[in-house]
């Protein structure tokens, strides 16, 4: 399974039920990489100028590919998850869900930084089992 | 007086304050600055968010809002995050107002509807100049910075470019400047920049009695556009500061020591290195009066023991460290360093 996702710096996924951040240059980096991606109902938006590249899904199970998921701590997919992308925002945020797998589980692959849109730095990793 | 809300619901309030001997609660009512009146640049009411809305400062006379004592996080969540916002709120054109200074000096609301139109362009500049009530400047090594109060913005600068306002500008902790208010005020400034959308944004201080320091700030934040769906919080961010004690009557502190309080009082014209980080939402003053630096406190640290550097518990680093290589210690910063630790360029304890 390989997963997409966004985190700040203390590993947080959501506040209050809502992402904590957003950068359409995240968006048009995953496109760019990874070409087309499944993703849930709340994230479809993000892609509205990439609608070809984004798949909705209500099933993980249907994936086959890319998933670009928000607001989930992934422990759910852990044991499952062979590719995992972190875009980090470089700030801090306020957050009552974190990411709650264990990044020293995975080896890191590829790190870059790149400027966002609305933020001055972000930090694409990719690990891998 | 200038009245935003009308009240719909009532509420009990207790309190609780941290000074001496620990906390404590007390059941009484906080109070917002009394007397106070607001000046508004440009407003505009269009459309309907909601029914509910809640007079806070009514809330605080007359009824409950039951917040907790501090209990390590920085903020509490008020009303399961629904902001106090009345219906006719809503708006999409930028504003920003600012109470009139109580007769004790002392803030009041701060209101704004932060669009990307009055977000600043420029670097903030001196705020040094600005004494809030219950300023002192005090040092401690185990607050990050070292500094124990910043002039705390309400309305942060990255959000309507507000610089040395005085009706915006409160003796605020490093802790509720950084780690309370700081990822909130972030978090908005990047979805208005993103999105170009609006958000209504209230930070009210509140104080107990004729306190000269805040016993913290409640931050109301919607979404207007998206009605919410991107933007929506209301939480109390205690001004509060690990391993200190304060008297919110004064802005006078103290070291906790295990053992208790320390007794020691700020001093008198006492030397002051200026190791702070000035880039901060704060800045020393100029002429320095009074500080206390207390070189050899006993701090808690955290330590990692694979880069050898150690951190204050609030460092957003310590959250992402593994735990195999963290440890905990207690002790004074000389002692840590003996052990061949560096400090954290982060939280710089």
């Amino acid at each position: 399974m390989k997963i997409i996702t966004c985190v700040d710096k203390n590993l947080g996924v959501s506040f209050n039920n809502r992402r904590q951040s957003r950068d359409r240059l995240i968006i048009k980096d995953i496109v760019e990489n990874f070409g087309k991606v499944f993703t849930f109902e709340y994230s479809l938006p993000l892609f509205s100028e990439y609608s070809d590249f984004a798949v909705l899904t209500q099933d993980t199970a249907m994936v086959d590919g890319y998933l670009f998921i928000e607001k989930s701590t992934l422990s759910e997919f852990e044991n499952k998850i062979s590719t995992l992308v972190l875009y980090r925002f470089d700030k801090v945020y306020p957050s009552d869900r974190k990411l709650e797998i264990s990044l020293e589980n995975f080896k890191l692959k590829e790190k870059i930084e790149f400027q966002g849109n609305s933020h001055e730095k972000i930090i694409k990793e990719i690990y891998v089992k | 007086m200038k009245k935003i809300f009308t009240a719909l619901t009532v509420l009990l309030l207790s309190f609780s304050l941290f000074f001496a001997s620990g906390c404590e609660m007390l059941d009484q009512v906080l109070t917002k600055s009394s007397q106070s009146t607001s000046s508004t640049t440009s407003s505009s009411q269009t459309e309907i968010i909601s029914d509910t809305a809640i007079d806070f400062e009514s809330a605080h006379h007359n009824g409950i809002i039951s917040i907790p004592d501090y209990d390590g996080s920085p903020y509490f969540v008020v009303n399961n995050n629904e902001p106090f916002f009345k219906s006719s709120d809503k708006t999409t054109t930028s504003f920003e107002s600012f109470d009139e200074l109580d007769s004790l000096g002392r803030c009041g609301e701060t209101y704004a509807c932060v669009g990307k139109d009055i977000m600043p362009t420029e670097e903030r500049g001196e705020i040094g100049q600005v004494k809030p009530t219950g300023w002192q400047t005090v040092k401690y090594d185990c607050v990050s910075g070292k500094y124990l109060y910043n002039r705390c913005h309400l309305i942060g600068f990255q959000l309507t470019g507000e610089n040395a306002n005085v009706k915006n500008l409160i003796t605020g902790t490093r802790y509720m400047n950084v780690d309370g208010m700081l990822p909130f005020e972030d978090m908005v400034a990047d979805y208005v920049k993103e999105t170009l959308n609006h958000v209504l944004y209230r930070v009210t201080p509140i104080f107990k009695g004729n306190n000269l320091v805040a016993h913290g700030v409640l931050m109301e934040a919607y979404s207007v556009e998206d009605n919410g769906e991107g933007i929506t919080f209301n939480v109390y961010c205690y001004n509060v500061q690990p391993q200190i004690a304060i008297d919110y009557s004064t802005g006078n502190s103290a070291l906790i020591s295990d053992g208790g309080v320390q007794t020691s009082k700020p001093t008198e014209n006492s030397t002051v290195n200026s190791t702070a980080n000035s880039s901060q939402e704060t800045s020393q003053d100029s002429s320095i009066e009074t500080s206390v630096s207390v070189e050899s406190s006993i701090c808690e640290y955290v330590l990692n023991k694979n880069s050898k550097i150690f951190h204050l518990p609030t460092c957003s680093g310590v959250s992402s460290m593994s735990q195999a290589n963290r440890q905990d210690f207690t002790g004074t910063r000389e002692e840590v360093i003996s052990q061949g630790y560096k400090a954290c360029g982060t939280c710089h304890p």
